[in-house]
């Protein structure tokens, strides 16, 4: 039952993942290097995270799924099955948990690329006449990144409370669906079983993110 | 910076006035259904519209914004107190406390927050009394940890030492010199947790383990509204529309305040812009 529910869970929150790293990485890197535009950026990402996911998910149900029906407004079709429906059913949900995870990005990396652009090693390359390009995707984004995937992995609980919520709107035939039938149906095993395993998942994305870490900087000691 | 904050405060100060107010300033009567006007669309007898038992969705929005309030403040209190009871604590004394609170607050760290408020929901039942328990038991762990690293920053300081050094006894020190000087970065987490607590209790709301009918809240109205999605879309806007705004109102203080402790953050030498 768990197992059964594990694999839609796990497509819909690295899907949703994939997509906000794609966006809200550049995105941030932009908000950080470009200080005019950087209050709207961040305006916008707070508006997101502001915003509850399942409002979001309805409002996405009204408009892609009632006014202009190009996406089902609920349902789970195995990919095996039937790969084109399996996607055009995972759109809106990975949409609507990407939007929060995406602004929850940005922020985590404007913050960490402001930080590692404070850095002398950073004023050196731009004196000795490297491109602004190559000073800040080559030298800051090489420290800001070890940054942002720690800090990322910390959020991966916001994103695995969003599941939840997200599952339920769209008929997600998840853990987070089925921790809330278990609670409505006061069935306590089950609950019991999909939250520990959604805390497992929790703490292996932050152990992850640990090891990824010592890879990544080789300040940090492995022991 | 400044603006952001004086506006951020004036909206919540608005919303906060709207929500206190509600009972006075509301058109109708939250809970009177008007079979007359069952479903109908925003218009003049009805700002945003009625709900399928014909009642008066912006009384029902603006009284769900006191229960909203009434969580928020009841649930961010009670974690504060007691998470920063506790962290303060720990971290003044260390030994077996600080022990106990960091292995207690690493397990409870384990579980997602909203998930965690789900569980306990489920085990506590709904009500307005048990959604801000366990709002504010999911919220403990956050607390207790920020109070017991600033206090541990904060009694190494040469003013907690002089206190110690004119024999001042440790009840003294801990809630009359180190509490009021790590008061400021727990407020401002007291400010964005208050936002996460509006969150997630329409969270719980909306998943049938927070307020029950016919007690009007947010999260409760959306739940609603999923039913009537093609008929009557007004009865998703506004709920939502009120959560995100004062969602956003606290999100936007807090980082005022943030900012307003931290200078280091919005500055920054770097603007390739300017080269």
């Amino acid at each position: 039952m768990l197992a059964a529910a594990l694999v839609p869970t796990a497509i819909l929150a690295i899907s949703a993942m994939a997509l906000a790293i794609m966006i809200g990485v550049p995105a941030g890197v932009y908000a950080a290097t470009h200080r005019n535009r950087a209050r709207a950026l961040s305006f916008l990402a707070l508006l997101g995270m502001s915003m509850p996911s399942f409002w979001l998910g309805l409002l996405q149900i009204l408009t892609f799924a009632i006014w202009l029906p190009v996406f089902p407004a609920s349902g789970y079709v195995p990919f095996a099955q039937d790969p084109l429906g399996h996607l055009s059913h995972l759109a809106l949900p990975a949409l609507t948990l990407a939007a929060a995870m995406t602004a929850i990005t940005l922020r985590i990396t404007q913050t960490a690329m402001l930080q590692a652009l404070r850095a002398p090693h950073v004023r050196t390359a731009l004196a000795k006449g490297l491109s602004v390009r190559q000073v800040v995707w080559g030298h800051a984004f090489l420290t800001a990144r070890i940054t942002v995937l720690v800090q990322l992995a910390v959020q991966a609980g916001k994103l695995l409370g969003g599941v939840v919520v997200i599952e339920t709107v769209f008929g997600w035939p998840g853990l987070g669906k089925l921790a809330v039938d278990a609670v409505l149906a006061r069935d306590y095993p089950v609950l019991q079983g999909a939250v520990l395993v959604m805390a497992l998942a929790f703490i292996t994305l932050n152990l992850i993110a640990d090891l990824a870490q010592v890879l990544l900087d080789p300040r940090v000691q492995a022991r | 910076m400044r603006t952001q904050g004086k506006a951020a405060l004036a909206l919540v100060l608005v919303l906060m006035a709207l929500a206190g107010l509600a009972p006075w300033i509301a058109p109708h009567d939250p809970n009177l259904p008007d079979f007359d006007a069952v479903l109908s669309a925003p218009g003049q007898s009805h700002l945003f519209g009625t709900d399928p038992l014909g009642r008066d969705v912006l009384s029902r929005v603006l009284v769900a914004g006191r229960v909203a309030l009434i969580v928020g403040v009841l649930s961010v209190g009670a974690s504060l107190l007691l998470g920063g009871g506790l962290g303060l604590m720990a971290g003044y004394t260390g030994g077996w406390l600080d022990v106990a609170v960091i292995a207690v607050t690493d397990v409870m760290a384990a579980f997602p927050a909203v998930l965690l408020a789900l569980a306990l929901a489920a085990v506590l039942g709904p009500g307005l009394f048990n959604v801000t328990l366990a709002i504010a038991i999911a919220n403990l762990p956050i607390f207790a940890r920020l109070a017991r690293s600033q206090t541990r920053v904060v009694r190494e300081l040469g003013y907690v030492e002089t206190r110690r050094a004119l024999g001042f006894g440790p009840l003294s020190i801990l809630f009359g010199t180190i509490a009021p000087n790590i008061l400021p970065p727990l407020i401002t987490q007291a400010c964005l947790l208050f936002a996460s607590s509006i969150l997630m209790e329409s969270y719980l709301s909306f998943l049938g383990v927070g307020l029950q009918p016919p007690q009007a809240s947010w999260g409760q109205m959306l739940h609603e509204a999923t039913g009537f999605l093609d008929q009557a879309p007004w009865l998703a806007w506004f709920p939502g529309c009120a959560i995100t705004l004062s969602v956003l109102g606290f999100n936007l203080l807090g980082d005022a305040m943030a900012e307003s402790l931290d200078p280091r953050d919005v500055l920054s030498d770097f603007d390739p812009g300017r080269n």
